[in-house]
């Protein structure tokens, strides 16, 4: 009975892990940890953005981890866009990026990306704010491009790279969660031993 | 010995039914149950509310929620008041300036608790005169 008690327990924490784990966490502004992944949204549509430094993809050593809206790094990196709108996955899409001086500083041609990631590479050559742009030509609203856009804000080089802030609360909560977990079985263990006569 | 052989069974039993029921739960996706009005129908502009109301089942969460109306031409006809309540049918609604006659689009969006993305367009078409059902 007490294995069976145990098992039960065990499952229900396991099905309580499962459900409160969806997208790949992602870093963003500040350390900020995002476990929806980069989720940008408008009116109109919603889309997974990451950016990842080229010297990290080329250096084979280093984890490849996607940033959210803070790149803390100069230089070339890599943008990817996922598509979250399955309906957007038919029709025309492209990506401009902007500089704070409304510059353009990079961009994609028109196409329709079947498998939902649109990808560019981008130099980053000043540190300063950017905003990444995602345009769709979308017949079935007829709505404008430019009025149904998604921005995406991009902050370059203008934090520190390391360890972000929100890591090590990450990491507390973390450990509260597997230490309450451990006092609900020896708890439950406790309950479940045969009480000695005196 | 036998007994407790067939209680073991039970048990195992009973956890694989748990499991199957919480998974089913736990990952349940949302999906689009209704529209109103309904997806590609034609309404007398006498019985249109102005309002445009969509139920999903599923464990839809309140994460960026999104209802947007717009006519042949692109523009937005809706009053930007989206409204999400969460339920055993959760319910997406939003409202609509006075309506002419011509057809319009709404473009719909729910993220459910396990960031799964529910979107799409639906298309009506308002009509001056009365509609035969």
């Amino acid at each position: 009975m007490k294995v069976f008690l145990k098992m039960v327990l065990l499952f229900l924490l396991f099905a309580n892990v499962f459900a409160s784990v969806p997208l790949a966490p992602r870093t963003g502004v500040g350390g900020k940890i995002d476990m929806f992944g980069c989720m940008q949204t408008n009116d109109f549509y919603i889309a997974n953005f990451a950016v990842y430094p080229i010297s990290q993809i080329k250096d084979k050593k280093t984890t490849i981890a996607g940033l959210c809206e803070d790149l803390p790094y100069l230089g070339n990196a890599q943008i990817t866009i996922d598509l979250l709108d399955r309906d957007v996955r038919r029709k025309p899409v492209w990506l401009k990026v902007f500089d704070s001086k409304k510059n353009l500083i990079a961009q994609t041609e028109p196409k329709i990306e079947k498998q939902g990631v649109l990808t560019t590479t981008v130099n980053f050559e000043k540190q300063g704010k950017y905003d990444v742009v995602l345009y769709i030509e979308d017949a079935n609203l007829n709505t404008a491009p430019e009025t149904s856009a998604l921005h995406i804000p991009l902050i370059v080089a203008m934090t520190v790279a390391g360890e972000p802030q929100s890591a090590c609360g990450f990491l507390k909560i973390a450990l509260i969660v597997v230490a309450f977990a451990f006092g609900i079985g020896f708890f439950v263990n406790r309950q479940l031993k045969p009480k000695t006569e005196n | 010995m036998k007994m407790n052989f067939k209680l073991t069974k039970m048990r195992v039993i009973f956890i694989a039914f748990l499991f199957s029921f919480f998974s089913q739960n736990t990952f349940a996706e949302g999906v689009l149950m209704d529209v109103s009005p309904k997806d590609n129908s034609v309404v007398a502009l006498n019985k249109f509310d102005n309002k445009i109301t969509l139920a999903f089942s599923g464990n839809v969460s309140e994460r960026s929620p999104s209802l947007v109306v717009v006519d042949s031409t692109g523009t937005r006809v809706d009053k930007h008041d989206v409204q999400l309540t969460i339920g055993e049918r959760s319910i997406l609604s939003a409202t609509t300036v006075d309506l002419a006659a011509g057809r319009y689009a709404i473009r719909y969006r729910v993220v459910t608790e396990d960031g799964l993305v529910v979107s799409g367009i639906c298309r009506f078409e308002l009509k001056n005169k009365e509609v035969q059902p």
